[in-house]
């Protein structure tokens, strides 16, 4: 007998699933249907486009199945942080000669909002804070491993229902502690030093009391931040190739890990995500997929602003209070806060910046673009929203979270503040230019200090790359930009997101519009404000 | 019938369970949706997360344990309802008593009381507690229904044994351990009581015929024991020539000889084998089969099976252990039994033994002493029996109470009949002339069950005996091992789990309470790696089953494995002689590739678009995915992988294949073959392959490289050449 050639295996054959077996336990399971009701719709909006797969390359996919590779991502970061705590405790005192202070604040801190303007969560793949803390808990650097460090305790909901205003609480309290010492200014080394000993300090805690990166997700500092306003900047990110595959899929290895890749650390599916808001682009979940069915796409920009259908609650309250916060760092700058600053010293013995103040700016900013937003959703809306919940996506909330008792308010808020996001993330990148066109060269000296070349007298340890005037062009005009990409954002979200909700729909645009310009208009005067005032 | 309490709805109750669902977490996969049996959660399409009705949650916490991101909180009390009492019967004078000590269900009421705690999980995590996968939600909900018949019917296509293993299972390990009322932290469904229930009210079905997929087969089954009985079952329904081979003079193996009556009714333990006879199985009884002998019986039969058990018994390598009146417990329950029937003491049982003793005066304290080494299963029935001849009976175990192998029940009832049961003792040696007087008693200590005790008092204790039986289990046959060295398989758990076994969330409990605070999601997995194995062949043609294959085991494992077995027969085995065709199913050709940038992937999804779908049957998966079941299943199996190292050094095959070869202990003597994609050298790489796929019992039959750029010209020559080992396999086999 010789094999017949008139019957080809088809496609389907030969992706069958297994071979037809005894296998008593599939007798006895009855598994209720998934829900897929309208998945494509849900999903349709922020699915990157097919064609724009990254990982189709080969290379590409090899690289990313690497299981080396946030290792090696994390590598020099991790060096840098450890020359920066020994240089700020045993290097030179003088912050504008030391390595570890000129490389955090002048490049580092300004690198951060750079990447976080221009692709999201890529410095959380590479982050030496909880890359170290996860070398630890995973007793390893780059293998997959079964046995784990620590008590794998998961995050208790009472403060996991916050989501991401727990990081933003964090990132004031660090930003606070950060302005009442001028570590950042930057002060004495050492101040850096153990700024950054405090942090993978708490980051190693976290990461051996709980499980995941739970640190990551709700506690970090930069978490929120990059989470939302870096939302423009996500110009790429692991998605599911075909979400029929991921509901269908009997294993969830990319949940629970593999033999080849974790569990996602971020408590992310790709099956479900929309944009990279808890995604440490960790590429676990690429690695773990048995149906090679995640992907590293690109997305059209602004994306993960647009986009999403879940807008949610503790994103919005986090734009707003980010918001005010770097209104907060520049506002502080000008005379009128300083002569207020003092008076509160006086009063209640605490020197700048009195939380008094500090807290106040911030939520006062907070509040009044909130309520800017809702006075013009409220004059311009519909009265009447009780079935929209129904119909209407853009509502879906936490369940019994934020604000979820106040659609109404939601209906206007969350797509408004998510409107505001490049706005707030170009004031944050424009905040950070001065110091890194005026002294970034100094790290020339920094470094050449170690081979007994680098001095104070050095012409690079005062050198500017700009003028202040320039500087605050080149300000300007980041703001400009972030203004522009803000309003763009806003017209698409409103077409989807307002329109069916707004009783004027041309008032409640431009009021929309108006919100941002001032915003934007805001940012750009305090600028000439605050360099007028040095 | 009528169901009286819907376990669906809670209405009884007057609180809720307290949910709450992490939607910051919930991805919205829905793994917990298609698992929830009440079908209280649903999907929230517009954030894509999910929503728990609390009105309709029982609090079985299923959607907890299958959660992948715990993201669902269940607070809830006990909503389980009561578990059934089952009476245990104390013969009033246990001197010469036969009568069956555990009791079942005796009426309706309490039967459709208990079925209806039966939740009917969409993922019953109790079927992969029980080791042959019985579709308890099936039968229970057939009970319900008032359909005996029907729940006969959903036994017999797992189980032969049903009026057996009701009896004998330790079900807190199995599947009444697994329940999802147990892995909530509850009383379990009382699965055992309903099987048994259905039992004894309903007869069990005769072998019926199920297809003429062996017509022609002849198999010879050696052992006529459990996994005997099941293989046997499987190949004649199938209509295959079986012939069971049993050195004793009656069937049953371990069933009749090493349970006592009380225990197993000797009309229960016979009951398969008058189906067998009534189905056409011959038996040769009285004819021992050597493994030496395997390969003469090879001219004879189609394909072997070898369910022997482990017939090797364990000894105590202490001071006097060759004295006289220290027997082995197989020997002492076979005779033990025999006796009880025919109403005799334990004097008459070893008089040379028992004479000396003179006049027994029968108080309590004068009766003869009978030391029982071990306190397992078997050593409750060698005290429990020796306590019907008269005796009194002290067992001793090393390991203490909690990790020790016994049923709980079985030693509260061996305590009620008198029995003194000591753990943490062991015996130190033993004192006598010619026959065993004494032993010393020394105490122990096991603070770990997989650390083996240490002795931490020597001789504490001097105990006077007059027999000492030794139960403290068995090991395989040294022939045997010697010629399979791959025997026995060890049950083991690996450290990755499978997930579609986590998936249920049977491993979500670390420590079951109901299952004596052990993980019966381990249990269960390593308890399905054996049964697996039992469908691959050993040689060809020879399969081992039951305890031969992996040590002592259970009744209801040695059952799941004779079964596997026999299907793996049906499905790979052809008749040397006659019509080959008959029955033939299509040759199953496993490919398994291992890629990374997809050029692996490419070649083997290729590899194979040409073979007809009448003759072959393919599966084309992913190393990371791979079944094991599949491997089983599989006639031939394909191997492509990458070369990873630099261009020079370390070049190897890529690391998931080497491990995934690594984790598998046996391919089953089946053809291999390997390639590999190469960027510049893949050097020693498939001879490695080749090595590694010999160890595991695989034959590589051909080896290729192909150029990672160059796949597409070298395709069709390798095509070719795979072509020409799959016709040679064909040709061989039909």
């Amino acid at each position: 007998m010789t094999i017949a050639e008139d019957k080809k295996i088809t496609e389907a054959d030969r992706n069958a699933d297994s071979f037809e077996h005894y296998d008593p336990i599939k007798q006895a399971v009855h598994l209720r249907p998934k829900n897929k009701d309208n998945i494509h719709e849900r999903f349709e909006s922020t699915d990157p486009p097919k064609k724009w797969e990254v990982s189709k390359n080969k290379r590409v996919a090899a690289i990313l199945k690497d299981r080396r590779l946030q290792f090696l991502l994390i590598l020099p970061n991790q060096i840098v942080f450890w020359v920066v705590i020994v240089l700020g405790i045993a290097g030179t005192a003088d912050p504008m000669l030391n390595f570890g202070t000129t490389i955090t604040w002048f490049l580092w801190f300004c690198l951060v909002f750079v990447m976080m303007a221009v692709i999201g969560r890529a410095w959380c793949s590479m982050c030496p804070f909880g890359g170290f803390a996860e070398w630890l808990q995973r007793r390893t650097f780059w293998q997959r491993t079964q046995k784990t460090l620590g008590l794998g305790k998961k995050f208790p909901e009472p403060l996991a229902r916050w989501g991401f205003l727990l990081s933003v609480v964090s990132f004031l309290i660090l930003t606070w502690i950060e302005e009442f010492f001028n570590i950042a200014g930057p002060g004495s080394p050492w101040e850096t030093s153990y700024m950054v000993i405090g942090i993978v300090t708490a980051a190693v805690a976290f990461f051996l009391v709980f499980e995941r990166r739970t640190f990551c997700r709700y506690i970090c500092p930069l978490s929120a931040l990059i989470g939302s306003v870096g939302a423009m900047g996500s110009v790429a990110g692991f998605r599911t190739k075909d979400r029929d595959v991921c509901m269908d899929c009997k294993t969830k290895d990319c949940m629970r890990g593999s033999e080849e890749g974790f569990g996602c650390p971020w408590y992310t599916w790709p099956g479900s995500a929309d944009s990279n808001l808890s995604c440490g682009l960790c590429s676990e979940c690429y690695k773990a997929c048995p149906s090679d069915n995640v992907g590293l796409f690109l997305q059209p920009p602004l994306t993960s602003v647009i986009a999403p259908k879940r807008r949610r609650a503790d994103i919005a309250l986090s734009v707003l209070l980010l918001w005010g916060l770097v209104i907060y760092q520049q506002v502080n700058a000008t005379n009128v806060f300083a002569s207020l600053d003092n008076w509160l010293t006086n009063k209640t013995g605490i020197h700048y910046p009195n939380p008094i103040d500090y807290v106040g700016v911030i939520v006062i900013v907070a509040l009044i673009t909130g309520a800017l937003i809702l006075a013009a959703g409220f004059a311009f809306g519909k009265k009447n929203l009780d079935s929209y919940k129904e119909s209407q996506p853009v509502l879906a909330t936490p369940q019994k979270s934020l604000l979820s008792k106040h659609p109404k308010a939601l209906a206007f808020l969350l797509p408004i503040s998510y409107g505001l996001i490049p706005v707030v993330g170009a004031d944050y990148l424009a905040r950070q230019l001065p110091k890194f066109f005026q002294h970034v060269l100094s790290l020339i000296p920094a470094v050449g200090a170690w081979f007994g070349h680098g001095s104070a007298k050095s012409s690079f340890y005062t050198k500017a790359i700009l003028g202040v005037p320039q500087i605050v062009a080149v300000q300007i005009a980041v703001i400009g930009i972030g203004t522009l990409a803000s309003l763009w954002a806003m017209n698409k979200i409103f077409n989807r997101d307002l329109k069916p909700v707004s009783r004027s729909s041309a008032a409640l645009r431009i009021s929309s519009f108006a919100i941002i310009l001032a915003c934007g208009v805001g940012a750009s005067v305090l600028y000439f404000i605050m360099h007028a005032a040095n | 019938m009528t169901i009286t309490n819907d376990p669906k709805t809670n209405s009884n109750t007057q609180s809720f369970p307290n949910v709450t669902v992490f939607s910051d977490r919930c991805a919205g996969c829905e793994e917990c949706l298609v698992r929830c049996p009440t079908q209280a959660i649903e999907m929230d399409n517009f954030s894509w997360t999910i929503t728990i009705n609390n009105e309709l949650c029982v609090g079985c916490m299923q959607c907890t344990r299958t959660c992948p991101f715990s993201a669902i909180k269940i607070e809830s009390e006990d909503l389980s309802k009561t578990r059934v009492q089952l009476s245990i019967h104390h013969p009033k004078d246990l001197l010469l008593d036969r009568s069956e000590t555990r009791r079942g269900i005796t009426n309706w009421t309490d039967a459709l009381a208990e079925a209806s705690r039966c939740l009917n999980c969409p993922d019953p995590t109790c079927v992969r507690g029980c080791p042959t996968h019985n579709n308890i939600p099936g039968f229970i909900a057939a009970i319900r229904d008032g359909n005996l018949d029907q729940a006969q019917e959903i036994l017999s296509n797992t189980t032969v044994l049903p009026d057996v293993c009701s009896r004998v299972c330790d079900q807190a390990l199995q599947c009444e351990g697994s329940c999802t009322w147990s892995l909530a932290g509850h009383e379990p469904v009382a699965i055992g009581a309903l099987e048994r229930f259905i039992t004894e009210n309903s007869n069990v079905a005769p072998i019926a015929t199920k297809s003429d997929k062996g017509k022609g087969l002849e198999v010879a089954i050696i052992g006529a024991g459990p996994a005997g009985a099941s293989a046997a079952s499987e190949l004649v329904a199938n209509g295959a020539t079986v012939t069971v081979f049993e050195k004793n003079s009656e069937p049953g193996g371990l069933m009749r000889t090493a349970i006592p009556e009380f225990t197993l009714p000797q009309n229960v333990s016979q009951r398969v084998w008058e189906n067998l006879k009534a189905a056409g199985v011959k038996f040769e009884f009285g004819k021992e089969i050597q493994t030496a002998q395997i390969s003469e019986l090879k001219n004879k039969f189609d394909a072997i099976i070898m369910a022997v058990g482990a017939q090797a018994p364990l000894k105590l390598p202490v001071p006097g252990s060759d004295l006289e009146g220290i027997v082995d417990a197989v020997a002492f329950l076979e005779k033990a039994d025999n006796l009880l029937r025919e109403k005799k003491t334990i004097e008459d049982l070893y008089p040379e033994i028992f004479k000396r003793s003179g006049n027994q005066s029968k108080s309590e304290s004068s009766k003869p002493m009978i030391l029982v080494l071990g306190a397992g299963n078997t050593a409750m029935d060698v005290a429990r029996i020796s306590r019907r001849l008269g005796a009194n009976a002290t067992c001793v175990d090393w390991m203490s109470q909690q990790f020790a192998p016994v049923r709980p029940d079985e030693l509260v009832e061996a305590r009620d009949e008198g029995v003194d049961i000591r753990f943490n003792t062991t015996v130190s040696s033993f004192v006598g002339e010619k026959y065993v007087t004494s032993a010393k008693l020394s105490l122990t200590r096991q603070e770990v069950a997989t650390k083996l005790p240490t002795v931490i008092k020597e001789n504490a204790i001097d105990l006077k005996v007059d027999l000492v039986v030794m139960a403290m289990g068995f090991r395989l046959d040294k022939q045997l091992t010697d010629t399979f060295t791959m025997l026995p398989y060890r049950k083991k758990t690996p450290d990755m789990i499978d997930r579609v076994w986590q998936a249920s969330g049977i491993t979500a409990v670390p420590s079951v309470e109901w299952a004596r605070g052990q993980s019966v999601g381990k249990l269960s997995i390593a308890r399905e790696n054996a049964r697996l194995k039992a469908g691959l062949p050993v040689a060809d043609n020879v399969w081992v089953v039951g305890d031969a294959l992996i040590g002592p085991s259970t009744v209801v494992e040695a059952m799941a494995h004779g079964k596997h077995a026999a299907v793996s027969v049906l499905e790979h085995v052809r008749p040397r002689e006659g019509d080959k065709t008959s029955g033939k199913t299509k040759t199953n050709v496993l490919v398994i590739y291992d890629t990374r940038s997809g050029n692996t992937r490419d070649v083997a999804t290729n590899l194979l678009s040409d073979l007809s779908q009448d003759l072959y049957s393919t599966v084309v998966t992913p190393i990371t995915k791979v079944n094991y079941n599949d491997v089983v299943a599989s006639d031939i199996i394909v191997l492509g992988t990458w070369i990873e190292g630099m261009v020079l050094a370390n070049v190897k095959p890529a690391k998931p294949t080497l491990r995934w070869l690594r984790s598998i202990d046996t391919f089953g003597n089946k053809p291999v073959i390997v390639f590999v994609t190469y960027g510049v050298n893949p050097k020693g790489s498939l001879d490695l392959l080749e090595k590694e796929f010999a160890q595991r019992h695989a034959k590589v039959l051909l080896k290729k490289a192909i150029k990672g750029g160059k796949a597409q010209a070298q395709l069709p020559e390798f095509k070719k050449q795979v072509k020409q080992i799959f016709n040679q396999y064909f040709e061989k086999h039909n």
